[in-house]
């Protein structure tokens, strides 16, 4: 009996041992390559702006929203990304529908206003973000050729969940949702069409 | 270029007139296609900050900070200490029961399941397949640690710190023994989705190595997270976002005046404000079917002990393999006492874990029932 229990513990002390070699080994080729934590981040230059990610976060209002980068906006009295631009014109020039089906966009009169020629007044376009859902539609409008592409989209850190698996970025068609480090966030927040930065007319 | 005149007229027409007719129509379209575009043309220049009155920032909230990541761990750490001192040493349930109902909240509900050990097998098996996979030591850790404690333990990360497994265990009321014959081949299961986890992962990666480039996350395929039977539930009681309206919940006893004012202003418009707060507090998300997988696991887990855990779990799999090795597992009997077979703890355990009034380590789910049934613990409790 005490000579099997012997036996048996020093089989259990060799499976222990080589137990604690593997962790070890795990541990040690992991630990050498650790990387600082990652969160999902949304590379505005690879979005394609399909509306994923408002239906595919887990979260019932996806933590993704639209940011406006102010130093981009063209502060437009008709902004397309603002009114849709396909809808019947009023008397003033501005349409009757708006393009976030949300209306989380909030436009407002800023700067000193002419009179003479409305399309010279600036309007301020800010985004509610407790109503938008990252759904894209103004981000898409925004874009070159009729907008100055300053709209894009930005996951929320404080609302993101940070799953392990990500279901936006499973579903993202072009991978434009992909984990990167906090330190290489700012890359992250380029928009496309960045390079037209400080081309002031 | 001189302008030609024309000397004459034509006398046959340049286009006869069906051509002319489509001609006129596809003008027509290109005007109209155009027409679109050309309204679109809004593009301005952006305008400089005196124009506007001063531009705001755009604000980017930053995560979760690393000094909580890291607080992650050290609880993670600390309930295991903790969880080895009451299983092997208190040999209380009571305290275990505490300590579960701990870690549900804190790993389950206000973490919302993510980040747990279950899961972070994949990342390691991802990072140790793909170099260019780096996790951070959270991940690792989270990793490793139970397994090298089960090295040593057993499964003692099950009894208590798994928020899945406490979770099913909080709610076992009426334990039910399954027959051996339904039990044996299911345990085969965990080991089969465990082969099935790795496949996936490393499909990912042999898809990565091919050069394969239509979506990173494709065949990376994270099973245990996309099939975690609790994490909806965990995620439906968002405290964070509780948590982030807390100012509201203070807000139902502003107002000023009189304690008589406050009162009945609480009690005229507090309730419905404190509805909607509540209302905000669950959010159901996720696909509908999987609601019927979370219900009916936890509806069969009211009645046999811990579904998940003994026929699912890949993690368990890995678990039970390591406590295999272990020199300081559970024992019925208080350690370095004689077992007397008496036998009266094998109903005991819930997870028919109990063979020959030997706790099984691979199976033993260290949930402390078992000690309360055998006559020399009781013993022991007399004597102090």
């Amino acid at each position: 009996m005490s000579d099997k229990s012997t036996r048996r513990q020093f089989l259990q002390g060799c499976a222990r041992a080589a137990g604690a070699a593997a962790v070890g080994a795990v541990a040690l080729k992991l630990v050498k390559r650790a990387d600082a934590d990652k969160v999902w981040q949304l590379d505005p230059k690879l979005c394609s702006e399909c509306g994923l990610c408002a239906t595919r976060c887990v979260l019932k209002q996806s933590a993704v929203r639209a940011v406006n980068n102010f130093d981009e906006c063209g502060y437009c009295r008709i902004c397309p990304a603002y009114f849709d631009t396909t809808s019947e014109e009023k008397d003033d020039g501005t349409f009757t529908r708006l393009v976030c089906p949300r209306n989380a966009i909030r436009r407002k009169l800023v700067g000193k206003a002419d009179p003479a020629d409305p399309n010279n007044n600036y309007y301020e376009y800010t985004i509610d973000e407790t109503r938008c859902n990252g759904c894209a539609r103004c981000v898409e409008r925004c874009q070159p050729n009729a907008g100055n592409g300053a709209l894009h989209l930005q996951v929320r850190h404080d609302l993101c969940r940070d799953c392990n698996q990500c279901s936006i970025a499973a579903a993202c068609p072009p991978a434009a949702f992909y984990r990167a480090r906090l330190a290489d966030a700012p890359a992250g927040y380029r928009r496309r069409g960045a390079a037209k930065k400080g081309a002031k007319a | 270029m001189a302008r030609v005149t024309p000397s004459s007229t034509p006398t046959h027409p340049v286009l006869s007139p069906p051509s002319r007719w489509l001609l006129a129509v596809l003008c027509l379209v290109l005007v109209a296609a155009l027409t679109r575009p050309v309204r679109a043309q809004f593009q301005q220049p952006t305008p400089g900050a005196d124009d506007v009155g001063g531009k705001p920032t755009p604000t980017y909230p930053e995560p979760r900070g690393q000094v909580l990541r890291v607080l992650d761990m050290v609880l993670l750490a600390g309930g295991l200490g903790l969880s080895t001192w009451l299983v092997l040493k208190v040999r209380r349930r009571a305290w275990l029961i505490v300590a579960s109902a701990a870690a549900v909240a804190y790993f389950g509900f206000y973490r919302g399941g993510c980040i747990c050990p279950v899961g972070a097998g994949q990342n390691v098996a991802l990072s140790l397949l793909d170099p260019t996979y780096t996790i951070s030591i959270v991940i690792t850790v989270f990793f490793l640690l139970p397994v090298a404690l089960a090295l040593f333990f057993g499964r003692i990360f099950c009894g208590a710190m798994c928020p899945l497994g406490a979770l099913q265990d909080l709610l076992l009321i009426h334990p039910l023994r399954v027959p051996r014959w339904i039990d044996r081949p299911l345990r085969i299961v965990p080991w089969a989705y465990l082969l099935a986890t790795v496949y996936f992962i490393a499909g990912g990666v042999a898809f990565h190595f091919a050069g394969r480039t239509f979506n990173g996350t494709v065949g990376r395929d994270f099973l245990i997270c996309r099939f975690d039977p609790f994490v909806d539930l965990f995620r439906a009681l968002n405290l964070r976002a509780a948590a982030g309206r807390w100012h509201e919940l203070s807000g139902l006893w502003s107002g000023d005046g009189s304690w008589w004012h406050r009162l009945s202003s609480l009690w005229s418009g507090g309730w419905h404000r404190l509805s909607s707060l509540c209302s905000g507090l669950f959010e159901f998300t996720g696909p509908a079917w999987f609601w019927w997988v979370t219900g009916g696991l936890i509806a069969l887990g009211l009645v046999i002990g811990r579904p998940y855990c003994r026929w699912l779990c890949p993690y368990g799999a890995i678990l039970g393999l390591a406590s295999r090795a272990a020199n300081r597992s559970v024992t019925v009997q208080p350690r370095g006492q004689d077992c007397r077979h008496c036998g009266l703890c094998t109903p005991s355990c819930p997870f028919g874990a109990i063979d020959d009034c030997r706790a099984s380590a691979a199976r033993c789910l260290a949930c402390a029932r078992c000690f309360a049934s055998c006559p020399m613990e009781k013993r022991r409790r007399r004597a102090g």
